[in-house]
């Protein structure tokens, strides 16, 4: 999978270096502060409501909240933006998007936590797998036990504990996984870093467990990942002596193309 | 699909209806300033409205998200009908959300696709008219829509209407395309050879097509399909063979034989 790090040059322009998992911890503070800050001013605002004093606190109270709104909306946009960016591996449009959608203002928590699991996803493009480590963490130290949007976070977790050699963390990322009910596009991902995992620990024989179904899985697959799988698939049959369904399996993965880039990373 | 489209009209609506509440709450308030004892009252109701209207917003946006996201999941599993339904639920939602325009988009794409697997080659002409109709000229969505109605006409045995479709984008595509645009040029090109019967010229086309095929993934099986038929009509009786087995990997035997039913005589003489 390292064949999606961008060029030395997007490193350098990275303009989200001061965000990690600290920062996020501060600004989701903040973020409680405000709400608290906003509903005492409507309380003392509807309190003395019948004096000019109580109409001041409210009107400002309202102006705050459009312009809150406002904000929110057009920072929402901006993570839109960036995950469309992220979604056909554009890492500049990405990081331009993502710095935009961090900068702004918002009233919602779900969007600057939506927007710092982007920013994990980032990291670990950028092979910064330690960085997209601790941001998973802190995600993961913020977000309720049943929250859908913890499955993709430990995705994310596994495949840095992967890179980073790491095969006992990324066991136990796995299995955190598989206890979240994920989209099928999570449940894709789930099986190419589970397929890089068994690979890495040797395991050929569940690797080829119930190979038609997991081959029916690859076709769903973009063209890079699903190549990586199967070119890990082909590897294990070879081991195993099974020299026609290795050729089939590398076949496939050639058609998939990228096949250099994955033989490299399987490796 | 028209009435579904969240037009211009329907956006303005939506954002008067907004100024209109804010207009609402700023006239309670300067109306209540003088009436003390009934302001608390006016100012709750005001307040209940506004977190009506977020609920209301909310709930659209994750039934709208919850359409897509089902849409796109049942055709990427080749479910087609179902996907077809999921979708029909969720354009109605697109008037009137937010992020209506981008979703209504997206599901008209898996119909798109839904109507091609499922040879419904008139449907992909009605759907990807829609989508046009509302892209700027450059878009690069434009494109795509043209090359599966040219992919359309073309399985739908209408050469000249394919060929229509592909000339005003084909000098762009190949001047300056990403790959999956030229690797989608290459199938249709593939395609209209098909449709008018010349697996000459569609062997010329068949030349290097793993690499140029590899951008579009599982896509490119329809290409190699075509390379296939295409090799077993002009006696390449091995190349035929290759090509078969490189479409069956990729779209597996079932969803080949359907797409080229008739063109599948000269094939499987070349298996026996």
């Amino acid at each position: 999978m390292t064949e999606r790090l961008p060029s030395a040059g997007a490193l350098e322009a990275d303009p989200l270096g001061r965000y990690d998992g600290q920062r996020l911890r501060r600004e989701l503070g903040s973020l409680s502060l405000m709400w608290l800050t906003l509903f005492t001013a409507l309380v003392v605002g509807l309190m003395l409501s019948s004096g000019a004093a109580g109409m001041v606190i409210l009107g400002l109270a309202l102006v705050f909240w459009l312009w809150a709104n406002f904000s929110t909306i057009r920072a929402d946009a901006y993570l839109r933006e960036a995950a469309g960016a992220l979604s056909v591996d554009d890492p500049q449009a990405t990081l331009s998007a993502l710095s935009l959608a961090l900068r702004t203002f918002t009233i919602r928590r779900a969007s600057k936590l939506l927007a710092y699991q982007q920013l994990s996803v980032v990291r670990y493009r950028q092979g910064r797998f330690a960085e997209a480590s601790g941001l998973c963490w802190a995600l993961l130290a913020t977000l309720r036990r049943r929250l859908p949007m913890r499955g993709r976070i430990w995705l994310v977790e596994a495949e840095c504990r992967l890179q980073l050699g790491d095969l006992a963390g990324t066991h136990r990322a796995l299995c955190e996984a598989h206890a979240h009910r994920l989209h099928l596009s999570e449940t894709l991902h789930l099986l190419a870093v589970q397929t890089a995992y068994e690979s890495a620990c040797g395991q050929d024989a569940r690797l080829l467990s119930n190979l038609d179904a997991k081959v029916a899985l690859v076709r769903m697959m973009s063209p890079g990942d699903g190549s990586a799988v199967l070119v890990h698939f082909s590897m294990a049959a070879t081991r195993r002596g099974l020299t026609d369904t290795a050729t089939d399996l590398y076949r496939h993965a050639e058609l998939l193309g990228a096949v250099q880039a994955a033989t490299h990373n399987s490796s | 699909m028209q009435a579904a489209t969240p037009s211009a009209g329907a956006l303005r609506r939506r954002a008067l209806g907004r100024l209109s509440l804010i207009g609402c709450l700023l006239v309670v308030i300067v109306i209540d300033l003088p009436v003390p004892g009934f302001n608390l009252l006016a100012m709750v109701g005001v307040l209940a409205a506004v977190a009506a209207t977020a609920v209301w917003d909310r709930w659209q946006r994750t039934t709208l998200s919850g359409a897509v996201v089902r849409t796109e999941e049942l055709t990427l599993l080749s479910r087609h009908g179902e996907a077809w339904d999921a979708a029909w639920d969720g354009l109605p939602i697109c008037r009137s959300s937010p992020v209506g325009r981008e979703s209504w988009t997206r599901l008209c794409l898996a119909m798109v696709r839904c109507a091609l697997w499922a040879g419904q080659y008139e449907l992909v002409e009605v759907l990807t008219d829609a989508v046009l109709e509302h892209l700027r000229p450059e878009h690069p969505l434009g494109a795509y829509c043209r090359l599966q109605r040219s992919i359309a006409a073309s399985l739908d045995g209408r050469p000249g209407v394919a060929e229509d479709e592909l000339v005003p984008i084909r000098g762009m595509v190949q001047r300056n395309g990403p790959p999956g645009a030229r690797a989608g040029l290459l199938v249709a090109e593939l395609a209209q050879c098909y449709a008018s019967n010349q697996p000459q010229r569609a062997c010329e086309h068949a030349v290097d097509l793993d690499r140029q095929l590899a951008p579009i993934g599982r896509d490119a099986g329809l290409g190699h399909l075509l390379a296939a038929w295409a090799m077993a009509h002009t006696a390449q009786r091995d190349r035929a063979q290759r090509a078969w087995r490189d479409a069956t990997l990729l779209l597996g035997e079932g969803a080949c034989r359907s797409i080229l039913d008739p063109g599948l005589d000269a094939l499987e003489q070349h298996h026996d």
